[in-house]
Parts: C-alpha cells; sequence; structure tokens
C-alpha cells in the first residue's frame, strides 16, 4: 500500500503522530528510505504547516478562566470602555465612587452606610428648563412649588463654568420610584442650562450628614470640568 | 549504476544528500543570520525573527552606499527543513553504518534532534509573563506577543463561563481595513464580523458626521513600535445577531473594560487581549527585594519569595534571577520588576516548553559522538605511528 494513499486517507488532516506512531509506516520507512521517504517527509512538513483561514471561521478554541482572574465590568460604555472621561473631578475625601451609568456619569456617595449621594446627570433636552428642574426636586423633598420671580431671587452657583441656580431644600424626601418618603433630609443642588441642555448636580441625604459635607459639596462642584478633545 | 541510468527518485536523493547542498544550505544560514541579527535593530526582534529565521522565502533589502538593493534569500524555515534532509540523507540513511562511523552518525543525529526541537519549540512553546504585586496570587501567565480576540458569557447575575471562546491572532491579523472575516460557534447566539486590525493605533474621539465612528469613537493608526511589546492592537467588531439586528464596537487591547453584547438573559464581552495560559499551580508573591549596584540604578539583584500552592498545598520557593522554579513543565524565571502606586511589583517569565532540554542532550550527545570519532582516530593513528615497520 503506498505511503500516500496511507497519508491521503489517515483522520484528521494527515497529524505527524499517526504516521510515526504506526509500525507499518516505520518499516516502510526503514525498507525504502531512498525512494520514498524524502517526498513522503516534504509532504509531511507540508501538511503539517497549513492552516487555511477562510472568510466564514468556526471558533473552536477556548481557554479556561483563572479564579484569580479581574472580574471585568460588564455593560460599560464607551468612554469607561477607554478611560476616556470627558469629566474630570476630585472626589472629596471620605466620599466613594458608585456605579455609573449614562444619566449619571458622575455617581458620588458619603455617610457611614454611604447613605448619601451627590451626582452629575447631563440631560438633552434640558428637562422642561430651569423652574421646572427644580419644582420637581422640590416636589420630591415634599415642598410646594415656586415661581419664576421667587427662581430668580434664588442664589447662583457657578457649574463647569456655567452660572446656574443653587438650591437648598429641606424635607421629607421621596426619590424616584419610591413610594415611601424619608423624612429630615435635606437635598442641595445646582441646575445649569447649557443651551438646550440641562447640566445638574445633585446631593441628598440626612440632613445632618448633607449639613456636614456641604464644603465638600462646594469642592466637588468647583473640581469638575470638562477634559478637552484629544488631539487627532 | 552510470548517473543517467539512475531514477528521478534516487537522482533527487543524491542531491538532497550531497555535500554540495549541506554546504550551499550553511552557506545561506550564515547569510541570513548575519543579516537577520543587524534587521533586529531597525525592525525589532519579534519581526526579523519571523522574517529570516520563521520564513521560507524573504526578501532582504540591502543598503548599499544608500541605494536599496532587494535581494531574494530562502527563508530559515526552508533551509532548517533542507539540513534536516540533508542530514537525514547524507549522515544517518547513506553513509556506511559501522564502527569505524558511529561517532560521525551519533553527532549527526544529535544535530538533527537539535534542528527538531527547534521545531517542537516553534510549534508548541509557550511564554509569556505574570507580574504580582505582593500579596498577589495567579495561576496564569499574558503571552508578550499573541493577541486573540475573547468572548466571554455572563448570566443576568453576573455570574460568568468557567471558560471563554477564543479567536487567535492569525485568524485577523490580516484584516486590515476593507476587509473583514466572520466568526462563528454553535454556543453563540450572534454571528461575529471582525475587520479594520490595527497592529497599532489609539482610540480617539470622532465626530459624528464621521462614518468610521463607533460610541463616538475611532481607531487611530500609529506607526508600529520596534518591540512587539509596547504596540496596543484595535479591531472593529460587528455582531450580527440571528433577528438580523447588528451592534458595532471597538475592541483595544489597552481599553478598561470590555465591549459589551445582550443576547436574551446573557450577557456577552468580547475583549482584544494577549492570550493567557492557565497554570497547573499558583504563585503567590510574598515579598519581592532588589538589589542596586551601588551608586546606580541598575539592578545587581531580584529576588522574588514566593508561595507554590498546588491544590491547596503550600510550599515556600524563590525565585531570583538565573534561579527558576521548575515544575510539571513549567518554567517561572524572574524577569524584572516595576514600581507603582500601587507599590512593588514582580515579574515573571513563565514558559512551557516540550523540547526545553532536547538542546542541551543534542549538545552532550554531539560531544560524545565527536569524542568517539577523534578517539579511533588518534587511536588508529597511534596504532600506525607505533606498528613496527617491516624491513
Amino acid at each position: 500500500m503506498s505511503i500516500f494513499w496511507r497519508l491521503q486517507n489517515s483522520p484528521k488532516g494527515y497529524p505527524a503522530s499517526y504516521v510515526f506512531s504506526n509500525p507499518h509506516m516505520i518499516a516502510f520507512f526503514l525498507r525504502h528510505p531512498a525512494r520514498q521517504a524524502l517526498p513522503c517527509l516534504l509532504l509531511l512538513f507540508a501538511l503539517t504547516s497549513c492552516d487555511r483561514v477562510s472568510s466564514r471561521m468556526e471558533i473552536t478554541r477556548t481557554r479556561e478562566i483563572s479564579q484569580y482572574e479581574t472580574k471585568p465590568k460588564v455593560g460599560a460604555y464607551a468612554q469607561e470602555r477607554f478611560g476616556d472621561e470627558r469629566l474630570i473631578w476630585q472626589t472629596p475625601e471620605g466620599w466613594s465612587q458608585a456605579e455609573r451609568s449614562q444619566m449619571r456619569p458622575v455617581n458620588l456617595t458619603f455617610g457611614p452606610s454611604r447613605e448619601g449621594e451627590c451626582y452629575l446627570s447631563l440631560l438633552p433636552g434640558g428637562g422642561g428648563g430651569v423652574l421646572a428642574n427644580v419644582n420637581r426636586w422640590r416636589k420630591q423633598m415634599g415642598q410646594p412649588e415656586i415661581t419664576e420671580e421667587e427662581l430668580a431671587k434664588m442664589p447662583k452657583k457657578t457649574l463647569m463654568g456655567i452660572e446656574g441656580t443653587f438650591v437648598s431644600i429641606e424635607g421629607a424626601y421621596t426619590s424616584v420610584g419610591a413610594t415611601e418618603s424619608k423624612p429630615d433630609h435635606k437635598m442641595l443642588g445646582i441646575v445649569a442650562a447649557m443651551g438646550e441642555a440641562g447640566l445638574f448636580v445633585k446631593m441628598v441625604g440626612p440632613k445632618a450628614l448633607v449639613e456636614a459635607n456641604s464644603q465638600a459639596f462646594d469642592q466637588f462642584v468647583t473640581t469638575l470640568r470638562l477634559r478637552m478633545p484629544q488631539g487627532q | 549504476m552510470s548517473a543517467s541510468a539512475k531514477s528521478l527518485p534516487a537522482k533527487i536523493f543524491d542531491l538532497l544528500s550531497s555535500y554540495g547542498l549541506a554546504i550551499v544550505v550553511l552557506s545561506f544560514l550564515l547569510i541570513i543570520t548575519y543579516f537577520g541579527t543587524l534587521s533586529q535593530k531597525d525592525i525589532g526582534l519579534l519581526d526579523s525573527q519571523a522574517k529570516y529565521f520563521e520564513s521560507w522565502f524573504l526578501i532582504h533589502d540591502w543598503n548599499l552606499w544608500g541605494m536599496i538593493v532587494p535581494i531574494p534569500l530562502p527563508g530559515g524555515a526552508l533551509l532548517m527543513v533542507l539540513l534536516f534532509i540533508n542530514m537525514l540523507c547524507g549522515a544517518v540513511i547513506r553513509i556506511r553504518k559501522g564502527l569505524r562511523t558511529i561517532g560521525v552518525l551519533i553527532s549527526h543525529i544529535a544535530i538533527m534532534f537539535m534542528l527538531a526541537a527547534g521545531f517542537v519549540s516553534f510549534i508548541y512553546k509557550t511564554e509569556g509573563a505574570m507580574p504580582l504585586f505582593e500579596g498577589q496570587t495567579s495561576d496564569q501567565y499574558q503571552s508578550y506577543h499573541e493577541r486573540i480576540i475573547e468572548i466571554r458569557s455572563w448570566s443576568a447575575d453576573g455570574k460568568g463561563g468557567s471558560t471563554a471562546m477564543v479567536i487567535p491572532m492569525k485568524h485577523f491579523a490580516d484584516l486590515e481595513p476593507g476587509r473583514a472575516r466572520t466568526f462563528f460557534a454553535k454556543d453563540l447566539p450572534f454571528e461575529l464580523q471582525v475587520t479594520g486590525y490595527r497592529r497599532n493605533a489609539n482610540i480617539v474621539q470622532a465626530s459624528e458626521e464621521e462614518k468610521s465612528a463607533i460610541d463616538g469613537y475611532r481607531i487611530q493608526p500609529v506607526a508600529n513600535a520596534k518591540e512587539d511589546e509596547a504596540n496596543t492592537s484595535a479591531v472593529e467588531v460587528s455582531v450580527k445577531f440571528k433577528d438580523g439586528s447588528e451592534q458595532r464596537g471597538i475592541l483595544w487591547e489597552r481599553e478598561f473594560e470590555p465591549f459589551t453584547v445582550k443576547a436574551g438573559d446573557l450577557s456577552y464581552t468580547l475583549a482584544l487581549s494577549r492570550m493567557k495560559w492557565k497554570l497547573p499551580f499558583a504563585i503567590r508573591l510574598n515579598d519581592f527585594q532588589r538589589e542596586l549596584h551601588p551608586g546606580t540604578m541598575k539592578a545587581k539583584k531580584y529576588t522574588s519569595h514566593v508561595t507554590k500552592i498546588t491544590d491547596g498545598r503550600e510550599e515556600p520557593k524563590v525565585v531570583t534571577m538565573n534561579v527558576p522554579v521548575r515544575d510539571q513543565g513549567f518554567v517561572v524565571y524572574q524577569a524584572s520588576f516595576s514600581q507603582g502606586t500601587s507599590g512593588e511589583q514582580s515579574v515573571f517569565t513563565v514558559a512551557s516548553n516540550p523540547s526545553d532540554q532536547w538542546p542541551l542532550w543534542s549538545c552532550v550527545a554531539v560531544a560524545i559522538g565527536l569524542v568517539i570519532h577523534f578517539m579511533m582516530h588518534l587511536v588508529r593513528f597511534l596504532s600506525r605511528t607505533l606498528k613496527p615497520k617491516v624491513a
């Protein structure tokens, strides 16, 4: 039987082990070294070195995951993935970074049980304007709405280079989606309009805790800024 | 039998077993070693190895007084295969076998064994880095050069699968912009189209008008670094779901988090990273020490005190320069260190090579063969010299 026939009909693409583990093959090489051994060797090298790449390929390789491997964040958004935070800020001492989202690109917590929260949000449509947002916040704190005149008299603070309305509200806080309110809470915030977009920083938590962190709030707001785009 | 009466296979055998071929092959090996060594300063070690020593043919650009002259040359792979065949035919099959040639035979078989060691190493060797901070444990090492696209599945409660699907670099490294390839697997609810591979790239913000923009970013190609370890690859992927919908993403070696797509209750993360291999044991770095030459920042000695953990059994070990830890076919060397804000990091090189010790054995065998051969010549010479001459 020809050595070529054997190679062509061996399973799984002619592995070298098939040839070298078969006693008939070894005997063949020993009997006819000069006549056929060399073409066979050349063929063997050619066959074992082939790895065909086509336009559609099945994924066949896997690797085992180590128990020591750091778990990646599932669902990270583009800025997080590329380390390209367009926002820069300093997290005040004692505060922690909480999980961020598209709605809360900066999300911080503070307090012994991290019960205080402070976050930045950007709304492309502005959320109805400054007054509507201030009144929405007041409603969350169980307070009555204010008028345009009252809004105009409210103190101002600069948020990322834009003058915004500073809000300080005390009351019973009902967070979005909650059915029960939390008494004796306080909210500090800045509502700024950037063209049609709305820019908000909101800090809320138990009254004593928020008051103890009001300087940290100012520090956070002062350091918050946009990173300049990368060079192209 | 006259030469003209010989059959074609016999003529080919004569050619392949000839001294002439041996001289030609060894001369070309000398030439490509010279050119390959010099080219390392221009194109780096990895590319130089691939171009000169792992190729079948190559074109060497010879700089002749400022003029580039392309010289076609046989590659190292072709030359070493020819050398192996030449020695097999000439020095093993054709050689007269007997006591007088035993030394030569041993030496030639040993050299063939060394060539085989190189082939086995080329196919099966894995080598990579394992960086560890003090107190950190790991049981895997990461390739210096082999990039992969890795797909992992995650359940709704955040539990990841025990294995990751891997697309090796050789299946996507040729996909420059304009070329694409689709990958599929029976366990994947989507097909993955890969295109626009760049060996070295940055990711930059893109305006919404740019066609190549994906999630507000695009790949910006950068000139390749000489040392491949410094390159950070990037590639574009398009996840094509069975319902016809599509989600595009950019994968980048230096990204902090992987690209995620959702399919039903499962999430899938896709990442471009370097291949990682798992060890059958874990290494925990307990203490890292370094000594510098007095008055310099040049390292005199690095020493890592580690614990090797095998199936829960802990064993203290010391890894230092030229004193690696060996176990189950893996060798852990002390490679370097780095100093960062998180403290000192010891960097180990881990290698697995089935033919690790073969060159040593073949060198010993070559030496034994040559000693036998020369001793026999000496004995014959002495016996002839000392033999009383007949008047």
